[in-house]
Protein backbone atom coordinates (compact mmCIF):
# COMPACT_ATOMS: atom_id res chain seq x y z
CA UNK A 1 0.00 0.00 0.00
CA UNK A 2 1.66 3.19 -1.17
CA UNK A 3 0.95 6.58 0.29
CA UNK A 4 -0.90 9.04 -1.88
CA UNK A 5 1.55 11.48 -3.40
CA UNK A 6 -0.81 14.21 -4.36
CA UNK A 7 -4.43 14.81 -3.70
CA UNK A 8 -6.24 17.61 -5.42
CA UNK A 9 -9.61 18.84 -4.40
CA UNK A 10 -10.19 22.14 -6.10
CA UNK A 11 -13.52 23.85 -5.60
CA UNK A 12 -13.16 26.80 -7.90
CA UNK A 13 -10.60 28.78 -9.82
CA UNK A 14 -11.56 31.99 -11.55
CA UNK A 15 -9.89 34.25 -14.06
CA UNK A 16 -11.61 37.49 -13.19
CA UNK A 17 -15.33 36.91 -13.34
CA UNK A 18 -15.05 33.71 -15.36
CA UNK A 19 -14.79 30.36 -13.63
CA UNK A 20 -12.09 28.23 -15.22
CA UNK A 21 -12.16 25.19 -12.97
CA UNK A 22 -14.86 23.84 -10.70
CA UNK A 23 -15.07 20.74 -8.51
CA UNK A 24 -11.98 19.04 -9.78
CA UNK A 25 -10.69 16.18 -7.67
CA UNK A 26 -8.13 13.44 -8.18
CA UNK A 27 -5.11 11.89 -6.58
CA UNK A 28 -1.76 10.54 -7.74
CA UNK A 29 0.18 7.54 -6.45
CA UNK A 30 3.95 7.13 -6.77
CA UNK A 31 4.95 5.62 -10.11
CA UNK A 32 1.68 6.60 -11.72
CA UNK A 33 1.31 8.72 -14.85
CA UNK A 34 -1.86 10.73 -15.21
CA UNK A 35 -2.98 12.58 -18.30
CA UNK A 36 -5.16 15.66 -18.12
CA UNK A 37 -6.79 15.66 -21.52
CA UNK A 38 -8.88 18.33 -23.14
CA UNK A 39 -9.02 20.92 -25.87
CA UNK A 40 -7.05 24.15 -25.57
CA UNK A 41 -8.41 26.62 -23.09
CA UNK A 42 -10.37 24.32 -20.82
CA UNK A 43 -8.19 24.89 -17.80
CA UNK A 44 -5.77 21.97 -17.99
CA UNK A 45 -2.70 24.14 -17.75
CA UNK A 46 -4.30 26.29 -15.08
CA UNK A 47 -4.89 23.18 -13.02
CA UNK A 48 -1.29 22.07 -13.49
CA UNK A 49 0.02 25.49 -12.49
CA UNK A 50 -2.11 25.40 -9.37
CA UNK A 51 -0.64 22.02 -8.48
CA UNK A 52 2.87 23.36 -9.09
CA UNK A 53 2.23 26.26 -6.77
CA UNK A 54 2.82 28.76 -9.59
CA UNK A 55 -0.73 29.95 -9.04
CA UNK A 56 -2.05 30.04 -5.49
CA UNK A 57 -5.15 32.11 -6.09
CA UNK A 58 -7.87 29.44 -6.01
CA UNK A 59 -10.48 27.99 -3.74
CA UNK A 60 -9.80 24.44 -2.67
CA UNK A 61 -7.16 22.18 -1.33
CA UNK A 62 -4.09 20.69 -2.93
CA UNK A 63 -2.14 18.32 -0.73
CA UNK A 64 1.29 17.32 -1.82
CA UNK A 65 3.08 14.88 0.46
CA UNK A 66 6.17 16.87 1.38
CA UNK A 67 8.52 16.72 -1.53
CA UNK A 68 9.94 18.44 -4.55
CA UNK A 69 8.04 19.12 -7.73
CA UNK A 70 9.65 19.09 -11.14
CA UNK A 71 7.95 21.05 -13.89
CA UNK A 72 8.37 20.67 -17.64
CA UNK A 73 6.90 23.58 -19.52
CA UNK A 74 5.42 23.58 -22.97
CA UNK A 75 8.59 25.19 -24.29
CA UNK A 76 11.98 24.02 -23.00
CA UNK A 77 12.62 27.37 -21.29
CA UNK A 78 16.34 26.77 -20.96
CA UNK A 79 18.47 29.69 -19.81
CA UNK A 80 20.17 30.75 -23.05
CA UNK A 81 23.33 31.87 -21.22
CA UNK A 82 23.95 28.50 -19.53
CA UNK A 83 25.41 25.36 -21.07
CA UNK A 84 23.13 22.36 -21.33
CA UNK A 85 24.78 20.81 -18.27
CA UNK A 86 24.42 23.98 -16.19
CA UNK A 87 20.82 24.27 -17.33
CA UNK A 88 20.06 20.78 -16.12
CA UNK A 89 21.81 21.58 -12.84
CA UNK A 90 19.97 24.89 -12.55
CA UNK A 91 17.62 23.91 -9.68
CA UNK A 92 20.65 22.71 -7.69
CA UNK A 93 22.41 26.06 -7.80
CA UNK A 94 24.73 28.19 -9.87
CA UNK A 95 26.97 26.30 -12.35
CA UNK A 96 26.20 22.85 -11.01
CA UNK A 97 26.70 21.17 -14.39
CA UNK A 98 29.59 19.00 -13.17
CA UNK A 99 27.68 17.30 -10.38
CA UNK A 100 27.36 13.53 -10.60
CA UNK A 101 23.58 13.78 -10.66
CA UNK A 102 23.68 16.04 -13.69
CA UNK A 103 26.20 13.85 -15.50
CA UNK A 104 24.00 10.84 -14.91
CA UNK A 105 20.88 12.59 -16.18
CA UNK A 106 22.76 13.86 -19.25
CA UNK A 107 23.54 10.24 -19.98
CA UNK A 108 19.96 9.12 -19.39
CA UNK A 109 18.39 11.66 -21.70
CA UNK A 110 21.09 11.10 -24.33
CA UNK A 111 22.70 14.51 -24.14
CA UNK A 112 26.11 13.54 -22.76
CA UNK A 113 27.75 14.70 -25.99
CA UNK A 114 25.99 18.07 -25.81
CA UNK A 115 26.81 18.92 -22.20
CA UNK A 116 28.74 22.05 -23.13
CA UNK A 117 26.44 23.29 -25.88
CA UNK A 118 24.47 26.47 -25.50
CA UNK A 119 20.69 26.09 -25.91
CA UNK A 120 20.86 27.89 -29.27
CA UNK A 121 22.77 24.89 -30.63
CA UNK A 122 20.06 22.36 -29.72
CA UNK A 123 17.21 20.96 -31.76
CA UNK A 124 13.71 21.16 -30.33
CA UNK A 125 13.81 17.56 -29.15
CA UNK A 126 17.21 17.94 -27.51
CA UNK A 127 16.11 21.09 -25.72
CA UNK A 128 12.99 19.40 -24.42
CA UNK A 129 15.06 16.44 -23.21
CA UNK A 130 17.29 18.88 -21.35
CA UNK A 131 14.17 20.43 -19.81
CA UNK A 132 12.95 17.01 -18.67
CA UNK A 133 16.35 16.28 -17.14
CA UNK A 134 16.26 19.65 -15.37
CA UNK A 135 12.86 18.84 -13.92
CA UNK A 136 14.24 15.60 -12.50
CA UNK A 137 17.56 16.86 -11.18
CA UNK A 138 16.39 17.92 -7.73
CA UNK A 139 14.95 14.43 -7.23
CA UNK A 140 11.30 15.44 -7.18
CA UNK A 141 8.65 12.94 -6.21
CA UNK A 142 6.16 14.61 -8.51
CA UNK A 143 6.72 15.51 -12.13
CA UNK A 144 4.36 17.95 -13.84
CA UNK A 145 4.44 18.30 -17.62
CA UNK A 146 2.51 20.97 -19.51
CA UNK A 147 2.05 19.75 -23.10
CA UNK A 148 5.78 19.15 -23.25
CA UNK A 149 5.73 17.25 -26.53
CA UNK A 150 3.25 19.28 -28.53
CA UNK A 151 5.88 21.01 -30.66
CA UNK A 152 7.84 17.87 -31.51
CA UNK A 153 7.71 15.52 -34.46
CA UNK A 154 6.19 12.06 -34.12
CA UNK A 155 9.48 10.17 -33.86
CA UNK A 156 10.93 12.44 -31.21
CA UNK A 157 7.63 12.37 -29.38
CA UNK A 158 7.67 8.56 -29.23
CA UNK A 159 11.25 8.54 -27.98
CA UNK A 160 10.48 11.09 -25.27
CA UNK A 161 7.37 9.13 -24.18
CA UNK A 162 9.58 6.11 -23.62
CA UNK A 163 12.11 8.29 -21.80
CA UNK A 164 9.52 9.76 -19.45
CA UNK A 165 8.03 6.32 -18.76
CA UNK A 166 11.46 4.91 -17.94
CA UNK A 167 12.39 7.81 -15.71
CA UNK A 168 9.10 7.68 -13.84
CA UNK A 169 9.63 3.96 -13.26
CA UNK A 170 13.24 4.33 -12.23
CA UNK A 171 12.78 7.23 -9.85
CA UNK A 172 9.34 6.16 -8.60
CA UNK A 173 7.89 9.60 -9.11
CA UNK A 174 4.31 10.41 -9.86
CA UNK A 175 3.63 12.34 -13.02
CA UNK A 176 0.79 14.50 -14.22
CA UNK A 177 0.86 15.67 -17.80
CA UNK A 178 -1.37 17.86 -19.82
CA UNK A 179 -2.18 17.01 -23.41
CA UNK A 180 -4.80 17.58 -26.06
CA UNK A 181 -3.83 14.46 -27.96
CA UNK A 182 -5.77 11.24 -27.14
CA UNK A 183 -3.03 9.10 -28.75
CA UNK A 184 -0.42 10.63 -26.51
CA UNK A 185 -2.60 10.14 -23.44
CA UNK A 186 -3.11 6.48 -24.27
CA UNK A 187 0.51 5.77 -25.01
CA UNK A 188 1.93 7.52 -21.97
CA UNK A 189 -0.61 7.60 -19.16
CA UNK A 190 -1.96 4.97 -16.77
CA UNK A 191 -5.07 7.02 -16.23
CA UNK A 192 -6.67 9.67 -18.43
CA UNK A 193 -8.81 12.41 -16.92
CA UNK A 194 -10.94 14.09 -19.56
CA UNK A 195 -11.90 17.73 -19.26
CA UNK A 196 -14.32 19.49 -21.60
CA UNK A 197 -17.07 22.03 -21.83
CA UNK A 198 -18.18 24.12 -18.89
CA UNK A 199 -15.94 24.09 -15.84
CA UNK A 200 -16.95 21.10 -13.80
CA UNK A 201 -15.90 17.63 -12.68
CA UNK A 202 -13.89 15.47 -15.10
CA UNK A 203 -16.02 14.17 -17.96
CA UNK A 204 -14.47 10.77 -17.69
CA UNK A 205 -11.72 8.92 -15.96
CA UNK A 206 -10.29 6.20 -18.14
CA UNK A 207 -7.76 3.64 -16.97
CA UNK A 208 -5.26 2.58 -19.58
CA UNK A 209 -4.21 -1.07 -19.28
CA UNK A 210 -0.51 -1.81 -19.18
CA UNK A 211 -0.46 -3.63 -22.52
CA UNK A 212 -2.56 -1.88 -25.10
CA UNK A 213 -3.47 -3.85 -28.22
CA UNK A 214 -4.53 -2.15 -31.41
CA UNK A 215 -8.16 -2.99 -30.77
CA UNK A 216 -8.03 -1.73 -27.22
CA UNK A 217 -6.28 1.40 -28.37
CA UNK A 218 -8.97 2.24 -30.84
CA UNK A 219 -11.71 1.54 -28.27
CA UNK A 220 -9.97 3.82 -25.78
CA UNK A 221 -9.61 6.45 -28.45
CA UNK A 222 -13.35 6.32 -29.16
CA UNK A 223 -14.13 6.52 -25.47
CA UNK A 224 -11.99 9.63 -25.06
CA UNK A 225 -13.49 11.29 -28.11
CA UNK A 226 -16.97 10.55 -26.82
CA UNK A 227 -16.11 12.08 -23.46
CA UNK A 228 -14.66 15.14 -25.17
CA UNK A 229 -17.77 15.75 -27.25
CA UNK A 230 -20.06 18.64 -26.25
CA UNK A 231 -22.27 17.66 -23.33
CA UNK A 232 -25.55 18.07 -25.23
CA UNK A 233 -24.65 15.36 -27.72
CA UNK A 234 -22.91 13.20 -25.16
CA UNK A 235 -25.22 10.30 -24.25
CA UNK A 236 -23.93 9.93 -20.72
CA UNK A 237 -23.39 13.59 -19.95
CA UNK A 238 -22.98 14.29 -16.30
CA UNK A 239 -26.51 15.72 -16.16
CA UNK A 240 -25.06 19.18 -16.02
CA UNK A 241 -27.78 21.78 -15.54
CA UNK A 242 -25.96 24.04 -17.92
CA UNK A 243 -25.60 21.36 -20.53
CA UNK A 244 -27.46 23.28 -23.21
CA UNK A 245 -25.19 26.27 -22.99
CA UNK A 246 -22.04 24.29 -22.85
CA UNK A 247 -19.59 24.43 -25.71
CA UNK A 248 -16.40 22.53 -26.18
CA UNK A 249 -13.70 24.77 -24.82
CA UNK B 1 40.38 58.23 -56.82
CA UNK B 2 43.25 56.61 -58.66
CA UNK B 3 45.15 56.80 -55.41
CA UNK B 4 42.40 54.91 -53.63
CA UNK B 5 42.36 52.30 -56.34
CA UNK B 6 46.09 51.74 -56.27
CA UNK B 7 45.94 51.43 -52.48
CA UNK B 8 43.23 48.85 -52.96
CA UNK B 9 45.07 46.74 -55.48
CA UNK B 10 48.30 46.83 -53.52
CA UNK B 11 46.43 45.69 -50.41
CA UNK B 12 45.03 42.85 -52.47
CA UNK B 13 48.29 41.75 -54.07
CA UNK B 14 50.05 41.65 -50.71
CA UNK B 15 47.79 38.86 -49.61
CA UNK B 16 48.20 35.14 -50.29
CA UNK B 17 46.00 34.58 -53.28
CA UNK B 18 44.82 30.99 -52.99
CA UNK B 19 41.55 31.57 -51.30
CA UNK B 20 40.66 34.76 -53.05
CA UNK B 21 41.20 32.99 -56.35
CA UNK B 22 38.91 30.21 -55.21
CA UNK B 23 36.40 32.79 -54.07
CA UNK B 24 36.48 34.40 -57.43
CA UNK B 25 36.03 31.11 -59.21
CA UNK B 26 32.98 30.32 -57.13
CA UNK B 27 31.36 33.57 -58.07
CA UNK B 28 30.73 35.07 -61.44
CA UNK B 29 33.99 36.71 -62.46
CA UNK B 30 32.78 40.27 -62.84
CA UNK B 31 35.06 43.09 -61.76
CA UNK B 32 32.88 44.22 -58.89
CA UNK B 33 32.87 40.72 -57.49
CA UNK B 34 36.64 40.53 -57.74
CA UNK B 35 37.06 43.64 -55.61
CA UNK B 36 34.38 42.25 -53.35
CA UNK B 37 36.42 39.08 -52.86
CA UNK B 38 39.58 41.07 -52.25
CA UNK B 39 37.75 43.21 -49.72
CA UNK B 40 36.36 40.28 -47.82
CA UNK B 41 39.74 38.55 -47.93
CA UNK B 42 41.40 41.64 -46.52
CA UNK B 43 39.07 41.37 -43.51
CA UNK B 44 40.30 43.64 -40.77
CA UNK B 45 42.31 45.74 -43.21
CA UNK B 46 39.14 46.75 -45.03
CA UNK B 47 38.35 49.32 -42.37
CA UNK B 48 41.66 51.09 -43.09
CA UNK B 49 40.98 51.72 -46.76
CA UNK B 50 38.82 54.82 -46.39
CA UNK B 51 41.05 56.52 -43.77
CA UNK B 52 44.12 55.77 -45.89
CA UNK B 53 42.49 57.20 -48.97
CA UNK B 54 41.49 60.32 -47.05
CA UNK B 55 45.06 60.73 -45.81
CA UNK B 56 46.44 60.47 -49.34
CA UNK B 57 44.00 63.01 -50.75
CA UNK B 58 44.59 65.32 -47.79
CA UNK B 59 48.35 65.16 -48.15
CA UNK B 60 48.26 65.93 -51.85
CA UNK B 61 45.75 68.76 -51.44
CA UNK B 62 48.02 70.41 -48.84
CA UNK B 63 51.20 69.76 -50.82
CA UNK B 64 49.68 71.22 -53.97
CA UNK B 65 48.97 74.37 -52.00
CA UNK B 66 45.21 74.24 -52.59
CA UNK B 67 44.60 75.02 -48.93
CA UNK B 68 46.76 76.93 -46.49
CA UNK B 69 48.86 74.68 -44.22
CA UNK B 70 47.81 76.98 -41.36
CA UNK B 71 44.27 75.82 -41.77
CA UNK B 72 44.84 72.29 -42.91
CA UNK B 73 48.36 71.05 -42.23
CA UNK B 74 49.26 67.98 -44.29
CA UNK B 75 49.27 64.62 -42.51
CA UNK B 76 53.04 64.45 -42.78
CA UNK B 77 53.38 67.62 -40.69
CA UNK B 78 50.86 66.23 -38.21
CA UNK B 79 52.87 63.03 -38.00
CA UNK B 80 56.03 64.99 -37.32
CA UNK B 81 54.37 67.04 -34.56
CA UNK B 82 52.79 63.93 -33.09
CA UNK B 83 56.13 62.17 -33.13
CA UNK B 84 57.84 65.09 -31.40
CA UNK B 85 55.05 65.35 -28.81
CA UNK B 86 55.27 61.62 -28.20
CA UNK B 87 59.04 61.68 -27.76
CA UNK B 88 58.94 64.43 -25.15
CA UNK B 89 56.07 62.61 -23.40
CA UNK B 90 53.50 65.40 -23.79
CA UNK B 91 51.00 63.55 -25.94
CA UNK B 92 51.08 60.26 -23.98
CA UNK B 93 50.69 62.28 -20.80
CA UNK B 94 47.60 64.13 -22.10
CA UNK B 95 46.13 60.91 -23.46
CA UNK B 96 46.79 59.09 -20.21
CA UNK B 97 45.19 61.81 -18.06
CA UNK B 98 42.12 61.92 -20.30
CA UNK B 99 41.76 58.14 -20.35
CA UNK B 100 41.97 57.95 -16.58
CA UNK B 101 39.25 60.58 -16.26
CA UNK B 102 36.96 58.76 -18.65
CA UNK B 103 37.56 55.40 -17.00
CA UNK B 104 37.03 56.77 -13.48
CA UNK B 105 33.92 58.76 -14.42
CA UNK B 106 32.52 55.88 -16.47
CA UNK B 107 33.03 53.34 -13.70
CA UNK B 108 31.45 55.62 -11.12
CA UNK B 109 28.50 56.60 -13.30
CA UNK B 110 27.87 53.11 -14.67
CA UNK B 111 28.12 51.41 -11.28
CA UNK B 112 25.70 53.84 -9.73
CA UNK B 113 23.37 53.48 -12.71
CA UNK B 114 23.44 49.68 -12.47
CA UNK B 115 22.51 49.82 -8.82
CA UNK B 116 19.83 52.50 -9.10
CA UNK B 117 18.47 50.98 -12.31
CA UNK B 118 18.12 47.55 -10.68
CA UNK B 119 16.48 49.07 -7.62
CA UNK B 120 13.98 51.05 -9.67
CA UNK B 121 13.24 48.07 -11.92
CA UNK B 122 12.80 45.54 -9.13
CA UNK B 123 11.19 47.43 -6.27
CA UNK B 124 7.84 48.90 -7.15
CA UNK B 125 7.86 51.68 -4.50
CA UNK B 126 11.29 52.73 -5.74
CA UNK B 127 9.99 52.93 -9.29
CA UNK B 128 7.06 55.10 -8.25
CA UNK B 129 9.33 57.23 -6.10
CA UNK B 130 12.32 57.67 -8.36
CA UNK B 131 11.64 56.97 -12.01
CA UNK B 132 9.84 60.20 -12.86
CA UNK B 133 12.58 62.16 -11.11
CA UNK B 134 15.25 60.45 -13.18
CA UNK B 135 13.26 60.96 -16.36
CA UNK B 136 13.16 64.65 -15.50
CA UNK B 137 16.86 64.85 -14.74
CA UNK B 138 17.62 62.96 -17.92
CA UNK B 139 15.91 65.69 -19.90
CA UNK B 140 18.54 68.18 -18.70
CA UNK B 141 21.30 68.35 -21.32
CA UNK B 142 24.28 67.15 -19.33
CA UNK B 143 26.40 70.15 -20.32
CA UNK B 144 23.95 72.37 -18.46
CA UNK B 145 25.44 70.95 -15.27
CA UNK B 146 28.85 72.41 -16.04
CA UNK B 147 28.41 75.86 -14.42
CA UNK B 148 26.85 74.28 -11.36
CA UNK B 149 29.64 71.75 -11.06
CA UNK B 150 32.27 74.47 -11.41
CA UNK B 151 30.59 76.51 -8.69
CA UNK B 152 30.32 73.54 -6.39
CA UNK B 153 33.57 71.74 -6.97
CA UNK B 154 35.91 74.39 -8.30
CA UNK B 155 38.07 73.63 -11.32
CA UNK B 156 39.68 70.53 -9.88
CA UNK B 157 39.40 66.92 -11.01
CA UNK B 158 36.09 66.54 -9.19
CA UNK B 159 33.77 68.49 -11.52
CA UNK B 160 35.23 66.70 -14.54
CA UNK B 161 34.69 63.27 -13.04
CA UNK B 162 31.20 64.19 -11.85
CA UNK B 163 30.26 65.49 -15.29
CA UNK B 164 31.47 62.30 -16.98
CA UNK B 165 29.68 60.24 -14.34
CA UNK B 166 26.44 62.14 -14.96
CA UNK B 167 26.81 61.68 -18.69
CA UNK B 168 27.39 57.94 -18.40
CA UNK B 169 24.74 57.42 -15.74
CA UNK B 170 21.63 57.88 -17.84
CA UNK B 171 22.25 55.49 -20.75
CA UNK B 172 23.23 52.74 -18.30
CA UNK B 173 20.31 53.54 -16.00
CA UNK B 174 17.84 53.34 -18.87
CA UNK B 175 19.37 50.15 -20.26
CA UNK B 176 19.34 48.46 -16.85
CA UNK B 177 15.83 49.58 -16.05
CA UNK B 178 14.34 48.46 -19.34
CA UNK B 179 16.57 45.38 -19.59
CA UNK B 180 15.39 44.07 -16.24
CA UNK B 181 11.82 45.09 -16.97
CA UNK B 182 11.75 43.10 -20.20
CA UNK B 183 13.02 39.76 -18.94
CA UNK B 184 10.94 36.91 -20.33
CA UNK B 185 8.27 35.98 -17.80
CA UNK B 186 8.71 32.35 -18.81
CA UNK B 187 12.31 32.22 -17.61
CA UNK B 188 11.38 33.93 -14.35
CA UNK B 189 8.72 31.28 -13.85
CA UNK B 190 11.33 28.54 -14.19
CA UNK B 191 13.24 30.19 -11.36
CA UNK B 192 10.18 30.57 -9.17
CA UNK B 193 9.27 26.95 -9.82
CA UNK B 194 12.76 25.90 -8.75
CA UNK B 195 12.18 27.79 -5.52
CA UNK B 196 14.75 30.54 -6.07
CA UNK B 197 14.92 33.35 -3.54
CA UNK B 198 14.46 36.93 -4.76
CA UNK B 199 18.18 37.42 -4.60
CA UNK B 200 19.11 34.33 -6.60
CA UNK B 201 16.36 35.18 -9.05
CA UNK B 202 18.09 38.51 -9.59
CA UNK B 203 21.59 37.09 -9.97
CA UNK B 204 20.80 33.88 -11.80
CA UNK B 205 18.01 34.95 -14.14
CA UNK B 206 17.22 38.65 -14.28
CA UNK B 207 20.74 40.04 -14.62
CA UNK B 208 22.02 37.50 -17.18
CA UNK B 209 18.85 37.98 -19.20
CA UNK B 210 19.20 41.76 -19.09
CA UNK B 211 22.90 41.74 -19.95
CA UNK B 212 22.57 42.23 -23.73
CA UNK B 213 20.61 45.43 -23.17
CA UNK B 214 22.91 46.57 -20.39
CA UNK B 215 25.94 46.16 -22.65
CA UNK B 216 24.34 48.32 -25.30
CA UNK B 217 23.82 50.95 -22.63
CA UNK B 218 27.40 50.64 -21.43
CA UNK B 219 28.78 51.17 -24.91
CA UNK B 220 26.59 54.20 -25.50
CA UNK B 221 27.67 55.53 -22.10
CA UNK B 222 31.35 55.08 -22.82
CA UNK B 223 31.21 57.14 -25.98
CA UNK B 224 29.23 59.80 -24.12
CA UNK B 225 31.95 59.68 -21.48
CA UNK B 226 34.51 60.81 -24.07
CA UNK B 227 32.18 63.55 -25.18
CA UNK B 228 31.78 64.95 -21.69
CA UNK B 229 35.48 64.57 -21.06
CA UNK B 230 36.19 66.99 -23.90
CA UNK B 231 33.54 69.39 -22.65
CA UNK B 232 34.99 69.35 -19.15
CA UNK B 233 38.58 69.70 -20.33
CA UNK B 234 37.81 72.47 -22.80
CA UNK B 235 36.38 74.60 -20.03
CA UNK B 236 39.01 74.35 -17.37
CA UNK B 237 42.05 72.13 -17.35
CA UNK B 238 45.80 72.13 -17.67
CA UNK B 239 46.12 68.57 -18.88
CA UNK B 240 44.32 66.19 -21.15
CA UNK B 241 43.32 66.05 -24.80
CA UNK B 242 40.61 68.66 -24.30
CA UNK B 243 43.28 70.99 -22.97
CA UNK B 244 45.40 70.22 -26.01
CA UNK B 245 42.43 71.23 -28.17
CA UNK B 246 41.94 74.60 -26.49
CA UNK B 247 45.68 75.17 -26.25
CA UNK B 248 46.01 74.59 -29.98
CA UNK B 249 43.17 76.99 -30.68
CA UNK B 250 44.58 79.73 -28.44
CA UNK B 251 48.10 79.47 -29.86
CA UNK B 252 46.90 79.09 -33.43
CA UNK B 253 48.46 75.62 -33.70
CA UNK B 254 46.03 73.79 -35.96
CA UNK B 255 48.29 70.76 -35.90
CA UNK B 256 47.76 70.40 -32.13
CA UNK B 257 43.99 70.57 -32.63
CA UNK B 258 44.19 67.90 -35.29
CA UNK B 259 46.38 65.68 -33.18
CA UNK B 260 43.99 65.98 -30.24
CA UNK B 261 41.04 65.12 -32.46
CA UNK B 262 42.82 62.12 -33.95
CA UNK B 263 43.90 60.93 -30.50
CA UNK B 264 40.30 61.20 -29.30
CA UNK B 265 39.12 59.22 -32.29
CA UNK B 266 41.75 56.59 -31.66
CA UNK B 267 41.11 56.29 -27.92
CA UNK B 268 37.34 56.32 -28.35
CA UNK B 269 37.55 53.57 -30.93
CA UNK B 270 40.01 51.60 -28.82
CA UNK B 271 37.88 51.74 -25.67
CA UNK B 272 34.76 50.79 -27.61
CA UNK B 273 36.56 47.85 -29.19
CA UNK B 274 37.69 46.73 -25.77
CA UNK B 275 34.15 46.86 -24.42
CA UNK B 276 32.90 45.12 -27.54
CA UNK B 277 35.40 42.31 -27.09
CA UNK B 278 34.23 41.85 -23.53
CA UNK B 279 30.61 41.95 -24.69
CA UNK B 280 31.29 39.40 -27.39
CA UNK B 281 32.90 37.12 -24.86
CA UNK B 282 30.28 37.50 -22.13
CA UNK B 283 27.34 37.23 -24.52
CA UNK B 284 28.63 34.34 -26.61
CA UNK B 285 25.42 32.51 -25.79
CA UNK B 286 23.24 34.98 -27.66
CA UNK B 287 21.20 33.48 -30.48
CA UNK B 288 21.31 36.32 -32.98
CA UNK B 289 21.08 36.46 -36.73
CA UNK B 290 24.14 37.65 -38.60
CA UNK B 291 22.35 40.28 -40.65
CA UNK B 292 25.34 41.03 -42.88
CA UNK B 293 25.84 37.34 -43.59
CA UNK B 294 22.25 36.94 -44.74
CA UNK B 295 22.24 40.11 -46.79
CA UNK B 296 25.37 39.33 -48.83
CA UNK B 297 24.87 35.63 -49.43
Amino acid sequence: MTATLLSVSLKEKRHGARAVLRDVAFSVQPGEIIALLGASGCGKSTLLRAIAGLDTNFDGDIQHAAGQTGFVFQEPRLMPWLSVADNIGFPLGHKKGRQARVVQLLEEVGLAHAADYFPKQLSGGMAQRAAIARALVAQPDLLLLDEPFSALDVLTKGRLHRLVRDLVQRYKVGAVFVTHDPEEAISLAGRVLVMAGEPGPFRAEIAIPAAVTAAVRSALHDEIIAALAPANVNANANANANANRSVPC
Amino acid sequence: MSLAQSALSSAGSALPNNRSVANIRNRAASVSLVTDALLSRAGALTGCIVPLAILLVWESVSRLGWVSPHQLPPPSTLAETAWALSLDGTLPQHAWVSSLRVVAGFIAGATLALMVGSLVALVRPAERLLDSTFQGLRAVPSLAWVPLLLLWFGIDETPKLVLIAIGTFFPVYLATFSGLGNVDRKLVEVGRQAGLSRQSLLWRILIPAALPGIFTGLRAALSLGWMFLVAAELIASTQGLGYLLSDGRETGRVDLVFIAILSLALLGKLSDSLLRTIEHHVLAWRDVADLQETSTS
